[in-house]
């Protein structure tokens, strides 16, 4: 994001107000490059999706981790001037999409490549079945 | 099975049950994520926000939803 740079100094701004201003514009961007990141992901990616293509993943995987480091930082600078300036209810949407984006990318291109590699090869199991097993371990 | 072994107890069961919303509701499913389509959500408990994030290949001919991948990640409620 071309702002981030900028976020450090414009949030310390004495100007509660404007550093709100500034926060909010900050969030909206971070969550519109995301949106762009899955634009990018529609148009690489293969049109069948148990072709599992890792050059694509990979470069789209590379993206998103890089929106996940700037949003982080992002969500840290502003919860830290937040303290001064005041809460920012915005800041929910983006550590939601933040989390969301850690939780995806805690698959690993091997786990989606054998995500299809399952399917293709009928390795499957039904909710009853995933149910059931769920109810030995636990009970 | 083995991405739901990665999830707390509590946390698979509120998975499975979000899988069968998604398998009632498929128009909520929207194609992300080298196409395939995705769900997810986020919980609270203990202080902690749990997020989950499954990728499902919607099978219309057999009416039924294969779950392909299932990610997670926790964090201190901010």
């Amino acid at each position: 994001m071309v702002a981030l740079s900028l976020c450090d100094r414009m949030l310390c701004s004495d100007d509660h107000e404007r550093a709100r201003k500034v926060a909010r514009r900050l969030i909206e961007s971070m969550l519109f490059d995301r949106k762009e990141i899955e634009k990018f992901d529609d148009t690489l990616a293969p049109e069948d999706p148990l072709h599992f293509d890792r050059q694509s993943a990979g470069l789209i995987r590379q993206m998103y981790e890089r929106w996940a480091d700037e949003a982080k930082s992002l969500l840290e600078q502003i919860a830290k001037g937040a303290q001064r300036f005041g809460p920012v209810p915005e800041i929910e949407k983006l550590q939601y999409a933040f989390g969301k984006t850690m939780a995806m990318l805690s698959i690993s291109l091997d786990d989606m490549d054998a995500g299809c590699r399952d399917i293709l090869e009928g390795r499957l199991h039904s909710a009853e079945e995933v149910r059931r097993e769920l109810h030995l371990r636990t009970h | 099975m083995g991405d739901f072994k990665h999830l707390d107890i509590w946390l698979r069961e509120e998975t499975l049950d979000e899988i069968d919303f998604a398998a009632a509701n498929p128009s909520t499913l929207k194609a992300r994520l080298q196409r395939n389509a995705v769900h997810d959500f986020v919980r609270v408990r203990g202080g902690r926000q749990y997020y989950v994030f499954v990728t499902i290949l919607p099978d219309k001919p057999a009416k039924r939803l294969l779950i392909k991948e299932i990610g997670s990640f926790d964090c201190e409620v901010p």
